[in-house]
């Protein structure tokens, strides 16, 4: 084994972690490793030195006390009625955006990309008569985080809302529709957040731990059941598909943090794009950031480590970190930046792509820019 | 000296004593953790002011609401770092990027070799900074960074090796006299 194969165990092995043995036996033996350790091990004495000086400064008399707490849960607003203007339609809208000019009957999981800092999150399974499963975390009490759907457009319309909790169940609204549509080469399909409206919703109550069985019409049964969580958790706890090593031929682009000169300018913590060719970011008053892993005319090839996708624009240094590896070791990334593409009315969006189909469907319409507001 | 100062290591009992508000809990809580959280908000920020503000915001937010934390998915000073981390990262993410930029740290001020190291941490990424020192200073394991930074333990460990190896290479790049780090 060489020094340069087992650097990161010795970081490991500074913080009391088991390394392998082989790694063990090299550093035994080897004096060069050994004196890595040390150096990491002075600089962590040096960290804690300084710290001492910074935390034995005064705080302020803790500002919480002006404060009076909220004496209970505000009860969930109904926001199927007034979601249209507030919820995160942006989001559904680039996925339908997506499945039109991509997807072809690939099942579309959307949840919820804003980060959740606070409250009580049911983390929900879906199990649908295919045998597909799929998870989501809604929370209890953020009403712009309750709700999530999983569509694919030739086959059903599922929709998910967590309105209350009253300590042992919790009360949920299902919008579920069978549409089985024979599927057709070269067709696009496509779903919309408005379909889904139009079904019906029913509320089931449903006890944490407990499976829930709901029978849909032409379809079969529905199982779903949940845990309570104390957070929304990243995507990658959420989504059953994300891998350490990804897929070969797919990007995985997990919780993506976008750095422009060191400076963060777009934060996707919870978001995912997987299992395709490409992935898309779209920053309001930054335009349309697209990774792929084939080269796209206007892109240029980026530096990957792992999780890091770094690469030169316009004199700007730029770092995407991921919360996992975005792809193989022996693929390519290439970034194409488009400052003009606006999608008006909407927050940021984060999704995949098929890049091939996009970008010839893309030169086959010239439409790059579209209108959610409705 | 608050009798909740004895009992803080007792996350489960604290908790629900900050549920049933008692102030002296929560007080106790602050006065324990929060000349710790401001320092890593600090490294996180780099800005003296947002710190400050952005750790009342970190105790307001439990003090206001008080039903996140669960005890049996981890610690409770795990889940206040957590919570610190986003309120660092919604700082970096709104507001006027122009405010933003990196400020000296207090620390220049008590010494040549500390004014080094805040120099050399300052060349790290946000995210090297951020879990380097809740390693290094907090203690934290590398279950509870992967909690309080929403990425997975096998990252923990590649980003902990990327912020060491960056911080030894600024060292040994002239800025710090090998034979003094």
């Amino acid at each position: 084994m060489k020094c340069a194969e087992l650097q990161e165990f010795l970081s490991s092995l500074c913080d009391g972690e088991r390394i392998p043995p082989q790694a063990a036996e090299h550093i035994s033996s080897c004096r060069r490793c050994r004196e890595r350790m040390n150096e990491y091990s002075k600089i962590g004495a040096e960290l804690r030195r300084a710290a001492s000086v910074e935390i034995a400064r005064e705080v302020r008399p803790g500002a919480w006390r002006q404060v009076q707490p909220r004496a209970s849960r505000s009860s969930l607003a109904d926001w199927w009625g007034k979601g249209r203007e507030t919820m995160q339609i942006p989001k559904f809208a680039f996925a339908l955006l997506l499945v039109a000019v991509v997807a072809l009957g690939s099942g579309l999981l959307i949840d919820k990309v804003r980060a959740q800092s606070q409250g009580t999150v049911l983390m929900l399974t879906t199990k649908i008569p295919s045998g597909e499963s799929n998870r989501c975390a809604l929370s209890l009490v953020d009403e712009k985080n309750n709700f999530c759907a999983w569509m694919d457009p030739t086959q059903f319309l599922f929709g998910l809302k967590a309105y209350s909790y009253n300590g042992d169940q919790i009360e949920l609204g299902v919008r579920a529709k069978y549409t089985p549509v024979a599927r057709v080469e070269g067709t696009a399909y496509s779903a919309s957040l408005d379909d889904l409206y139009k079904v019906p919703e029913k509320r089931y109550s449903l006890k944490p731990g407990e499976a829930l069985q709901i029978e849909i019409p032409g379809w079969g049964n529905v199982a779903l059941s949940g845990e309570l969580m104390d957070h929304m958790p990243p995507s990658i706890t959420v989504n059953n598909d994300v891998r350490m090593d990804p897929k070969p031929g797919t990007l995985q682009v997990i919780s993506p943090l976008l750095l422009r000169d060191n400076k963060v300018f777009a934060d996707f913590e919870g978001g995912s794009a997987i299992n395709n060719t490409g992935a898309q970011m779209y920053v309001p008053g930054e335009g349309l950031w697209t990774l792929s892993l084939s080269p796209i005319e206007g892109a240029m090839q980026a530096k990957v480590n792992l999780n890091r996708v770094s690469f030169e624009l316009n004199g700007h240094s730029y770092t995407i970190l991921m919360a996992a590896p975005v792809a193989r070791t022996e693929e390519h990334v290439w970034v194409l930046h488009d400052p003009k593409y606006e999608l008006r009315g909407t927050s940021k969006f984060i999704g995949p792509v098929d890049v091939a189909r996009y970008f010839r469907k893309d030169v086959e319409t010239g439409a790059r820019s579209v209108d959610v507001n409705r | 000296m608050s009798i909740w100062s004895e009992r803080l290591t007792n996350d489960p009992e604290l908790w629900r004593q900050i549920r049933h508000r008692n102030a002296d809990a929560f007080e106790a809580f602050y006065r324990e953790n929060a000349p710790r959280v401001r320092a890593f908000l600090q490294h996180a920020v780099g800005n003296t002011q947002a710190s400050e503000d952005l750790m009342q915001e970190t105790f307001i937010q439990i003090w206001m609401q008080p039903t996140g934390y669960q005890p049996a998915l981890g610690s409770l000073r795990a889940y206040l770092y957590g919570i610190a981390r986003k309120r660092a990262a919604e700082w970096w993410r709104t507001g006027d990027p122009r405010g933003r930029e990196i400020e000296s740290n207090p620390m220049v001020q008590c010494g040549e070799m500390l004014s080094i190291l805040d120099d050399a941490l300052g060349h790290l990424d946000p995210d090297q900074r951020m879990v380097l020192w809740l390693r290094e200073v907090e203690g934290q394991s590398y279950a509870e960074l992967a909690e309080i930074l929403a990425i997975p333990v096998g990252t923990v460990r590649s980003r902990l090796f990327a912020a060491r190896e960056a911080l030894r290479k600024i060292w040994n790049d002239g800025k710090l006299p090998k034979e003094e780090v």
